[in-house]
Formats: C-alpha cells, sequence, structure tokens
C-alpha cells in the first residue's frame, strides 16, 4: 500500500514532494521571463500564481496518506446523513440491535461465569473428580452429591494409580477470622499437600501449600489466603504474608496470596482461606480426625489426568484399585453393617469432567444450562430478524434512489459500499449502546439473578467474546438482508424501476416473506412467554408451600462459639444458654430456642436408632434426621404440637426424652400415637430416649422435599448453632436489636447470617426464583422485539396499501372500518403465530419439566395468559399503523402514485 | 473579452489529467500547461488542486511516477499512465458523456 510507504519513508517523500514543486514554480519564473519579465518580477508572479506552498504540500499530503481513510470517512458521513433523513428506522433498528446484543448478552456473560467457562487452572479438560454412587456404611458429610472419599481411599489413589499426573483432596468448612479486632466468617477450603499444583494455580504473592505443609496432623499452621479476601479484608497489603492471623482461635501464618481469579472449585464460591488438610481438627471440632478411619467418607477428590491417558482408560484402572480397597473394607463390615457388604463391594468409580467446576460434574449441574442458552439463543435469533425486516424494507423503499445512482454509472459495488457504510454505523451505534445498557445493568442483574453479595464473585462487565459473537451475527445478518434486494436491480430493468407501479411482485413476495419472519418470531415469543409464566407459577407455588412452621415474625442467625475460644463443652453451652435467655428477655420478643442445624440451610444430623416394636427390613431403614433443641426451640420456631407434651426444662441436657414428627409415626407405627414408645441409639444402646410428643411434619429442608421421619432431642447443641428468635411485631425492626444484644452477652463471638425466616425461606427458592427472572426478562425481550417487528411490517403494509384504503374510503368505508381492516390483519398475524407457537412449545415443554413444581408443562392457564399477552401486545403494535391508515386522506391517496 | 474561467469539478479534473497523461509522460507543469492551452484558456487548473489530484491518481495506481530529465536539463517527477489508468479514462469519459446528454436533453426539453 503506497500509503504505507507514505508513512514510513515521510523525509524521502517530503523531499521529493518539495522538488517536484519547486521545479514547478521555476518552470513558471523562468516561462515569465521568457515573455518578458524582469527575474524579481517573473518571482513574485510565479509564486502568486502557484498559491500558498505550504498549504499545497498539506493539501497533497493529506491526498496521499489518507485516500482511502479519507474516502471511508467520507462515506460514513454521508450515510450518517442519509440514516439520519430516517430517524423511525434508525431509532428502532438501534433500539433492536441494543436489546440483541446488550442486554442479551450481558445475561449470557453472567450465567458463562456461573456455569460455562472453565476454571482458571491450568489444563481445565484435564481435570476429573472422583464421584461413586451406592451405599456407605459410616459416615458421609456429603452423601447428596456422592463426591466424597475416605482419607485412607485417597492417601491410597495418590500413591498408587499412575495413570493420573497428581491426585488432590479437598473439603469445605466454615471458620472464623479474627485481624485486627475484628472477626468474620468465612469459607475454607482444606486442601491436601499437592492441591495447588494438581490444578496448577500459582501464588500472587508468597508461596502456596506444598507436600511438606500436610505431613502431621496440626503440625502446619499455616494458610493460604484468596485473591478476592485479600483485596477486600487486608486492603491488598502485600506485608500480611508473614504475619499471624488468628483462625477459629488458632493463630496462623499467613505464607501467601492464591492467583488473581482463582475462586476454587466451586461456581459461586470464593474461598477466602486455604488450609492444610492436616488442621482439619480446628474446624471440625465435632469429628476429629478421620486420616485413618476407612468409612469415614468427607473428602472430595480431583485428579489430573496424564496427557497421554484418556478418561476411559484412568477410569477403568482407577476401579481395578477401588475394587481392591472395597473387597478389603468389605471385610471388616460388622453389625449393623454386615448385610451391606455386598452392595457395598458393588460400587462403582466414575470419572466426572471437573474443568468446569465441581457442581458441573454432577449432571443436575449441566442440565439447568440448556434452557438459560436456548433463551438467550432464542432472543439474539429474534433480534436478528427484526434487524433483516428493518433492513430490506429500507432498501426496498430506496430502490428508485439506488437505481439512479446505478444509472448514473455509481456501480453496484459503489452503491453496495454505500449500504455497507450504513449498516457499519448501525451496528456500531447498537452496539455502543447495547453496551451502555448492559453496563447499567449489570450490577442489578446480578444481584437480582444470583446474590446481593454476588459482585463479589462475577463480574458485572459483558464478555468479550459473546459480545463480538453477537455483533458479528447482527452484522452479517443486516448485510446479507440489506444488499440482497440490490443484487435484483439489473440494467435492463432500470426503467421499469424508474416508473412507479413497477417491482409490484417483487415487493409483494418481500412482504409476504416480512410477514413470515414476523410470525416466526411471535411463535419464539410465545415460547419465551409461555415459560416465564410456567416458572412464575412454579415459584408462587413452592412460595405457597407450608413450611410446617410459622416463618412469620421469625429471626434466625446462626453462632459457633468454638471459633472465638470456647472449646470446652461446658463453657459453649453456659454462653450459649446465656445468649438465649438474653434473646427471651427482649422487650417485644415472644420466644427463644436454637437447634444443632437450620431449618432451611440443609444440613442435619442422621443417626440410626433401634425402635421397639419395629423391624427394619433393611439396615438404613431405621436412618432418621435427627435434632438437638432446646425446650425452647418448638415454640420459638412455631411448630405445632399435635399429642403428648413439648420439651420442659428439667428434659434439658441428660437426654432420655424424644419428640417426633408425623412422618416418624407413620413410618414406624403405622400411624398411631407414638407417645410413650421407646426408642434408642443403634451405636450406644445405652442411650434410651421415651417419646413424649408428636409434632406436625415441617419442610425443614425446604419446600421441594415431602416430610421424611425426624426426632428431636432436648440435648445443648454442640458447635455451630442456629438460633431463633420469634417477635411479636415485624421481625425487620428486630434484627439490629438481636446483634446487639448477642454482642453484649458474648462479644468476639462472630454471628452469621441474621435474617428474617422469610428471608431464609426465599433463599431457599433461589434457583426458582432465578429462573423466574431470567425468563420473565427474556420474554420481556422478546416480545418487545417481536412487537417492534411487528409494527415495521405493518407500517410498511399500511403505507403500500394506502391508495387501496383511499379507494375504501372514498366508497363509503368509515374510520372504524379501516381500523378493523388493518386490526383484522395483525390479528391474523399473531393468530398464526400462536398456532404455531403453542403446540410446539408444549412439545419442548420436557426440557424444562424438571425445574416446575406442581405445575405441568402444558399447564393451560398459562397458555391462555401467554396467548393474552402476545395478542395484546400484537394489537398495541399494530394500532398505530391501524391508527395512520385511518388518517388517509382519499383524495390524496388516489392522487399518489 | 477573456472567455470566463470556469471552476473545474473535481471529477472533471481527474478526467482532464488522465486525458493529458495518456498523450505521454509529462511532468505537473506540463499538465497545467497543456490543459490551459488545448482549452483555448478556459480552464485554469489550480496549482492547489493539481497535485492533490494526481497524488490521488496516483495512489489509486492510475499513473506511474518517474524522475527524469526534463527537456531544459533539469530533474522533474514525470507521471504516465497505467493500464488501470487507461481503463479509467475509458470509464470516465464514457460517463461524462452520459452525463452530459442528460443535461443536453433537459436543457432541451425545457425550451420547447
Amino acid at each position: 500500500m503506497r500509503w504505507l510507504r507514505s508513512i514510513f519513508r515521510r523525509p524521502a517523500v517530503e523531499r521529493e514532494m518539495d522538488a517536484e514543486l519547486r521545479f514547478h514554480i521555476e518552470e513558471l519564473e523562468r516561462c515569465f521571463q521568457q515573455s518578458g519579465m524582469a527575474p524579481e518580477d517573473a518571482r513574485r508572479r510565479a509564486r502568486l500564481e502557484f498559491g500558498g506552498i505550504e498549504q499545497i504540500k498539506d493539501d497533497a499530503r493529506e491526498a496521499r496518506m489518507t485516500g482511502t481513510l479519507d474516502r471511508t470517512v467520507r462515506e460514513l458521513r454521508a450515510a450518517g446523513r442519509s440514516l439520519s433523513k430516517s430517524p423511525g428506522f434508525t431509532a428502532v433498528a438501534v433500539a433492536t440491535l441494543a436489546l440483541g446484543i446488550g442486554v442479551n448478552t450481558e445475561i449470557f456473560s453472567l450465567l458463562d461465569q456461573a456455569a460455562l467457562r472453565p476454571l482458571p487452572v491450568r489444563e481445565p479438560d484435564r481435570l476429573v473428580a472422583f464421584h461413586s454412587a451406592g451405599v456407605n456404611p459410616g459416615m458421609d458429610r456429603n452423601s447428596g452429591l456422592k463426591l466424597s472419599f475416605s482419607y485412607p481411599k485417597y492417601k491410597e489413589f495418590r500413591d498408587h494409580l499412575d495413570v493420573f499426573e497428581g491426585v488432590a483432596a479437598r473439603f469445605a468448612v466454615t471458620g472464623s477470622v479474627l485481624h485486627g479486632g475484628v472477626a468474620d466468617r468465612v469459607g475454607v477450603e482444606l486442601v491436601s499437600g499437592n492441591y495447588f499444583d494438581v490444578l496448577g494455580v500459582t501464588p500472587a504473592v508468597g508461596r502456596l501449600i506444598a507436600a511438606s505443609d500436610d505431613q502431621t496432623p496440626m503440625a502446619h499452621p499455616v494458610v493460604v489466603l484468596g485473591f478476592g479476601y485479600w483485596q477486600r479484608r487486608f486492603g491488598g497489603d502485600r506485608s500480611i504474608v508473614g504475619q499471624t492471623i488468628v483462625v477459629n482461635g488458632m493463630a496462623m501464618t499467613v505464607i501467601g496470596v492464591s492467583a488473581a481469579g482463582f475462586q476454587g472449585l466451586l461456581r459461586g464460591n470464593d474461598d477466602e482461606l486455604r488450609v492444610p488438610m492436616m488442621m482439619k481438627d480446628v474446624f471440625t471440632p465435632n469429628w476429629r480426625g478421620g486420616f485413618d478411619r476407612p468409612l469415614w467418607a468427607w473428602a472430595n477428590i480431583i485428579a489430573r489426568l496424564r496427557p497421554e491417558v484418556s478418561s476411559e482408560q484412568a477410569e477403568a484402572a482407577a476401579n481395578v484399585r477401588y475394587r481392591q480397597i472395597l473387597d478389603r473394607e468389605a471385610e471388616t463390615l460388622s453389625g449393623p453393617y454386615l448385610a451391606q457388604r455386598e452392595d457395598f463391594r458393588k460400587r462403582h468409580l466414575d470419572l466426572e469432567p471437573a474443568g468446569r467446576g465441581l457442581l458441573y460434574a454432577v449432571k443436575n449441574g449441566r442440565t439447568t444450562l440448556l434452557p438459560l442458552w436456548g433463551m438467550t439463543g432464542i432472543v439474539l435469533l429474534i433480534a436478528c430478524v427484526n434487524v433483516a425486516g428493518l433492513v430490506m424494507a429500507r432498501t426496498a423503499a430506496r430502490q428508485r434512489e439506488l437505481a439512479i445512482r446505478l444509472a448514473l454509472g455509481a456501480g453496484r459495488l459503489g452503491v453496495g459500499r454505500q449500504l455497507l457504510m450504513e449498516n457499519v454505523l448501525l451496528v456500531g451505534a447498537g452496539g455502543a449502546l447495547g453496551v451502555l445498557l448492559a453496563a447499567a445493568i449489570g450490577e442489578q442483574a446480578l444481584r437480582v439473578l444470583f446474590s446481593p453479595t454476588a459482585n463479589q464473585v462475577f463480574r458485572a462487565t459483558p464478555d468479550v467474546r459473546v459480545m463480538g459473537f453477537a455483533l458479528a451475527a447482527t452484522a452479517v445478518t443486516a448485510i446479507l438482508f440489506s444488499l440482497a434486494p440490490l443484487w435484483q436491480i439489473r440494467q435492463a430493468a432500470l426503467s421499469d424501476v424508474l416508473r412507479a407501479e413497477s417491482g409490484a411482485s417483487a415487493r409483494l413476495a418481500q412482504v409476504r416473506f416480512r410477514k413470515a419472519l414476523v410470525v416466526v418470531q411471535l411463535s419464539f415469543c410465545v415460547w419465551l412467554t409461555i415459560a416465564a409464566g410456567l416458572f412464575a407459577r412454579t415459584l408462587a407455588k413452592l412460595r405457597a408451600v407450608d413450611l410446617g412452621f410459622r416463618k412469620e415474625n421469625l429471626i434466625t442467625f446462626s453462632l459457633d462459639p468454638g471459633v472465638a475460644g470456647y472449646k470446652d463443652f461446658a463453657a459453649a453451652k453456659a454462653v450459649c444458654d446465656r445468649i438465649e435467655q438474653a434473646l427471651a428477655a427482649i422487650p417485644g420478643v415472644t420466644g427463644a430456642g436454637r437447634s444443632a442445624y437450620g431449618a432451611l440451610s440443609g444440613g442435619i444430623n442422621i443417626n440410626r436408632i433401634e425402635i421397639d416394636g419395629y423391624r427394619p427390613a433393611k439396615p438404613e431403614d431405621t436412618n432418621v434426621n435427627q435434632l438437638d433443641a432446646t425446650p425452647g426451640y418448638v415454640k420459638a420456631i412455631g411448630m405445632q404440637l399435635l399429642t403428648g407434651r413439648d420439651f420442659v426444662a428439667s428434659d434439658y441436657g441428660p437426654g432420655r426424652v424424644a419428640l417426633v414428627n408425623q412422618a416418624f409415626a407413620r413410618k414406624y407405627y403405622g400411624g398411631e400415637n407414638p407417645v410413650g414408645r421407646r426408642i434408642r441409639s443403634a451405636f450406644d444402646r445405652k442411650q434410651e430416649m421415651e417419646i413424649v410428643g408428636m409434632v406436625r411434619d415441617d419442610r425443614y429442608f425446604g419446600p421441594r422435599q415431602e416430610p421424611s421421619p425426624f426426632y428431636y432431642t432436648p440435648t445443648p447443641p454442640f458447635g455451630a448453632t442456629s438460633y431463633y428468635v420469634r417477635t411479636a411485631t415485624s421481625p425487620e425492626t428486630m434484627l439490629a436489636t438481636v446483634r446487639r444484644v448477642v454482642e453484649q452477652e458474648a462479644p468476639g463471638v462472630p454471628l452469621s447470617q441474621l435474617r428474617t425466616m422469610q428471608e431464609q425461606a426465599d433463599l431457599a427458592v433461589g434457583t426458582e426464583k432465578q429462573f423466574a427472572t431470567l425468563a420473565a426478562v427474556f420474554g420481556t425481550l422478546a416480545t418487545l422485539l417481536a412487537a417492534i417487528g411487528l409494527y415495521g411490517v405493518m407500517s410498511y403494509t399500511v403505507a403500500r396499501r394506502t391508495r387501496e384504503i383511499g379507494i375504501r374510503m372514498a366508497i363509503g368505508a368509515d374510520r372504524r372500518d379501516v381500523l378493523g381492516l388493518v386490526l383484522r390483519e395483525v390479528a391474523v398475524l399473531v393468530g398464526i403465530g400462536l398456532a404455531a407457537g403453542i403446540p410446539t412449545a408444549i412439545a419442548m415443554g420436557s426440557v424444562i419439566r424438571s425445574q416446575l413444581y406442581n405445575v405441568s408443562e402444558s399447564d393451560p392457564m398459562v397458555m391462555a395468559g401467554a396467548g393474552l399477552v402476545v395478542l395484546a401486545v400484537g394489537l398495541v403494535a399494530g394500532f398505530v399503523p391501524a391508527r395512520r391508515a385511518t388518517a388517509v386522506d382519499p383524495m390524496r391517496a388516489l392522487r399518489w402514485e | 473579452m477573456k472567455p470566463q474561467k470556469s471552476d473545474l469539478l473535481q471529477g472533471t479534473l481527474d478526467l482532464l489529467i488522465l486525458k493529458t497523461v495518456a498523450l505521454g509522460p509529462i511532468h505537473g507543469y506540463g499538465i497545467a500547461q497543456r490543459i490551459q492551452q488545448v482549452s483555448q484558456d478556459a480552464l485554469q487548473v489550480q496549482q492547489g488542486s493539481l497535485y492533490p489530484a494526481l497524488y490521488r491518481l496516483e495512489e489509486r495506481g492510475y499513473l506511474l511516477t518517474a524522475w527524469r530529465e526534463s527537456e531544459q536539463g533539469r530533474m522533474a517527477k514525470f507521471y504516465s499512465l497505467t493500464e488501470k489508468g487507461a481503463q479509467q479514462l475509458t470509464a470516465e469519459r464514457a460517463q461524462w458523456e452520459r452525463v452530459a446528454g442528460a443535461i443536453t436533453l433537459i436543457l432541451n426539453e425545457a425550451e420547447s
């Protein structure tokens, strides 16, 4: 490119230009001299004639270097002027693009971070998580996901499986950090020495945990900070490395900070601390040790495949070893576990891809994403279809202008370039507006879609790749559809185009095509509206489920005296009791109680018991949920006592009595009154309890879970405890008072998750709420876009039929008839859209069935509602052009060509 | 009285330059002189527009340049027409004739 030469060889080029111009002047001078002028006069005259040299040089320079650039800028300006002459079209097109590109990609980006993007570790595709379903005699701290294993098993995998480069383990706990007089609760990840190595994470400051830090229990009080936590809590101060902080009452040295962007293996979590696994007892005072217990399953195992080994080969090799381990352990099963030996041996080890986080390794995590992918894609599709229709219409409207340009020799390429420039401007403006929109809604979207603190973990800025993709998709669509009609204009047909009535058939075909596009858009719209309706109903039904306890006027929070140094059982009990009494004494509080685990928080203890008069078919038939609770618990949380009596103060401590729920009575006593019967712990026969009362079932695990058997014991809860405070009036106003009282009674003990029970219940339906919100947002987007598309087509149709309308009005049709005419056309379009959309939506309903609750995917009310909404929106969108039709002046219309 | 000097539109200047250069390699000053002479002084090219036009045409590949000795023995930059330039000249000439024809038609029509 010659202009490159201009830039890179400027001095030479400048000299050349100088020489050339000087030659010209001197020739002029010579010419004047020859015609008889004096040398001075000649020179002066020559200079005058020539004009300002510098000016010429400037102009020349410009022409040379920025030839193409200059032309492009000129063309862009012309395109801008052309667009500003049709403000309606421009506004609508830019709005469509902004919505489709900006809002859509923003939401997609958030979801991508939450679930789709691979973890920021080395070669995430080589990471696998160990997964094994089957009977599990003994303890399982994480039974739901089937991802937990015992430490001895882990060691054996680590030391003897060659198919892996490295096998690491981790376990999530919580802790309390005290530094500079401020305590806060944090998420802690216990990690094996090779964890950071296997994942391939580097330190941002200092060093990370290594194998040498994970040798002997309780001998390595070191901790690695998470990058986010380091920024938030310690202000990014590098000097924290090397200092000690107090974690759960133990002094630990900060040895480093992990790399920015690494947030652990669980999406949405940003574990603040990582601690060597050997330090486990600091965080699990209730169940110490376990490194030599083959039947205590707790650790998650992740491994990195060797490059030359495939996942299948590794799985086969691992299972060989697993089988040996199982056989060996099965021999040790005795007592109540004897019957499980066979089933135990049958367990199989699966290797699930862990590159996208641990939850993604579980199949459920993946299927919830499909509908979300789908919705984003559909909205983008609708936006593209809209843009296509708009530009096609515009090109058609300018046929005459373009034809004339072609006639004057502009050449198809030249005209094409002009249209291209216009599209570039449109897509550029739409994209820019989209980015602004995305930035505007980003923070809000994070809060609504995830949680109020989500901005600590996820970034609200839209992903550049996705935005680029959306921009490209819409740009390609715009260009294709605007240039396509151009190719149809041939030179021969030029005169036809210039004449009035021509191209009618082509235009009719085009209108039909656009109408078909609108119908497609409306169908998509119907899908998304139905989805929104279904999710909204699901959410409403879940919220309406009776939880069995009274969630109104109830405050709950969690407390762990152990982290503040109350390690002695008696001391912990004393402070917890004191707190409970202080809470009960607050004016406005009608009752207080506490339990070992919190309702709706997912945690529970499961104990095996023996029940007089009941013979279990399988040993695990008598695994029952068990909750330690104080005497004030039942009244405070608002459970209903059906028969018998509640706990009283004298029951507290020794644990000779128990309460059961209806499900318990149904399962073990055939529904008869359980009061008076006796039960005992299967592992400690001396621990015998008499049932003194039965309470109504509660939905302890959340609205979706059917009630399961529970028994409650009046034993002081040990370790982390959940408190319940019942208020006489609005609980929100009492939150601050509750906090103050607790801090007064027990300074230094941090309380966490202080909220009203209503908030807790809302959190329990968090996913459903997310889905409902998302579907509503996408549905609204789609409807807006479809309405715009419909408006565009109807405007065009009305304009085209002006003459026909004029004739009708001339022969007696009044405004209402004309209105009806247009609206009927709109109704037909919407009707076809509904007819296409509803059956297909029902057919696809199975995709989202798993997300619904008590709502069929072909719920007639939702279908009807969605249909009405789409119809209403369609009529509104068509109303403006319809009204414009009624304003047609018959006289003018008839004269119009 | 001298015939009126008309301002030259940029497009038509390009056409004239190409035509002039088509007759043989020539330098900038020569082009200006030739246009003035052949049009019998009706068209006078402003140097301010000449050189930018020359550079632009060279940019687009219609003209080729070379430093040679002029008739007086001094070094000057000579422009010559490329094949692409020759094609462009034909195209622009055809367009000029089309436009001029259209304008004539309209003028004739208005009178009757």
